[in-house]
């Protein structure tokens, strides 16, 4: 592990840390209780994964199927920390139970569908298990991350919280599940996803941590703002983004 | 197959997230009012502050000392604005009715960055002056 890895991790885990400490000490903790479990589980995969690698070594089978089998089960609580800002989204439409379903019925056929595609490699098994159902995983997530960005846009939902949170959640499947697909196509190419994905890794606990620091409970932010406008259609003053007019204090 | 699906799916949802989300920060700093000091630092002249100001407002934010917290922001707009150099570049290949409606775009959205980058060095400053009127007072 170079010094940069160790950068990423040390930044990584403290900002977990950070996460976890504020929400205790802003009493938020059971407000975002799913996202604040995940993040929890961040931390402790980040630990697991930096003991076995101080006791085995980067390049050992226990380091690589820690770091696989963790993050295959951080992912399932991934997908509950989705469920938590689909009920913060649908909260006053009451289709809770419809989203638990619709969650858990994937969570299953998406594992059932990467051990059928690696089902005829049993030679390769247990490796090639591992990356596929990652990138399935990832990229189910990332389904369900766009179909509740979706979801924003049409409710108009404005919570600027709740929108940050999400479209980090977007970045991050997003980025995971195409490095992923591009290490399965290309396995020489290992080292440089490896990285890539500790990159992603140390992003999503950083936005976070800076959407809970610099945007308040309160603040509120129409999407449709955020939609690039690059037709000769003119948007109303009111809503649109480019700044740089200077107001004196 | 799958794989080389989901790659391509990815890429495309990964820039609109990034696109998305860089916004949101953008539109954050957007109703934030400057102060004197900042605009007397910087050195603004009339009433924009202009994309081309945005490395040396960078470099002074990176000068002055901040709580800590707003490092990832400023990494994601730094990352954005180089974005949208790359895309400024390919603008001349565009067709001739594109050209300008893109330029434009990319301008506003360059200068909402250096927006972000002022609304940022305001607000060390005022961490910075907090910390010495701190510090003289005890």
């Amino acid at each position: 592990m170079n010094a940069g890895n160790y950068a990423l991790w040390l930044l990584s885990f403290s900002a977990e840390v950070y996460i976890l400490v504020r929400a205790f000490g802003s009493r938020q903790f059971l407000s975002y209780l799913s996202l604040n479990l995940f993040v929890a589980a961040l931390a402790l995969k980040d630990f697991t994964c930096f003991f076995a690698y101080q006791h085995y070594g980067l390049s050992s089978p226990q380091y690589a199927y820690t770091y696989y089998y963790t993050d295959a089960l951080l992912t399932v609580l991934m997908y509950l920390a989705i469920m938590h800002l689909y009920h913060q989204v649908f909260r006053e439409m009451h289709l809770g139970k419809y989203v638990r379903g619709v969650t858990v019925g994937l969570l299953v056929a998406t594992a059932l569908l990467s051990y059928l595609v690696v089902l005829k490699d049993v030679g390769h098994f247990t490796g090639r298990f591992v990356v596929e159902l990652s990138q399935n995983m990832y990229f189910v997530g990332l389904v369900l991350t766009y179909l509740l960005w979706a979801a924003v846009f049409k409710l108009r939902e404005t919570r600027t919280r709740l929108v940050q949170l999400i479209l980090a959640l977007g970045i991050y499947f997003s980025g995971t599940a195409g490095l992923y697909a591009l290490r399965n196509m290309f396995p020489p190419l290992q080292q440089m996803t490896g990285s890539l994905i500790a990159l992603l890794g140390t992003f999503l606990p950083a936005a976070w941590a800076y959407t809970f620091t610099r945007v308040p409970e309160g603040a509120r932010l129409a999407p449709e703002v955020l939609a690039p406008e690059i037709s000769s259609r003119r948007v109303p003053a009111s809503t649109r983004l480019a700044a740089g007019t200077v107001t004196n204090r | 197959m799958i794989a080389a699906l989901i790659l391509v799916v990815s890429v495309a949802a990964f820039f609109q997230f990034f696109l998305f989300y860089t916004r949101s920060l953008l539109a954050g700093a957007r109703h934030f009012a400057l102060s004197e000091n900042v605009l007397e630092i910087i050195g603004i002249d009339g009433q924009m502050v202009q994309p081309a100001q945005f490395g040396r407002l960078l470099q002074l934010v990176e000068l002055c000392p901040g709580p800590g917290n707003d490092d990832m922001g400023i990494r994601a707009v730094r990352t954005y604005f180089g974005g949208l150099g790359l895309l400024l570049s390919v603008v001349p290949r565009l067709p001739s009715g594109w050209i300008a409606r893109a330029a434009a775009w990319i301008e506003r959205e360059r200068q909402a960055c250096a927006y972000f980058a002022a609304a940022a060095l305001d607000q060390r400053m005022a961490y910075s002056r907090t910390l010495l009127s701190n510090d003289s007072g005890s």
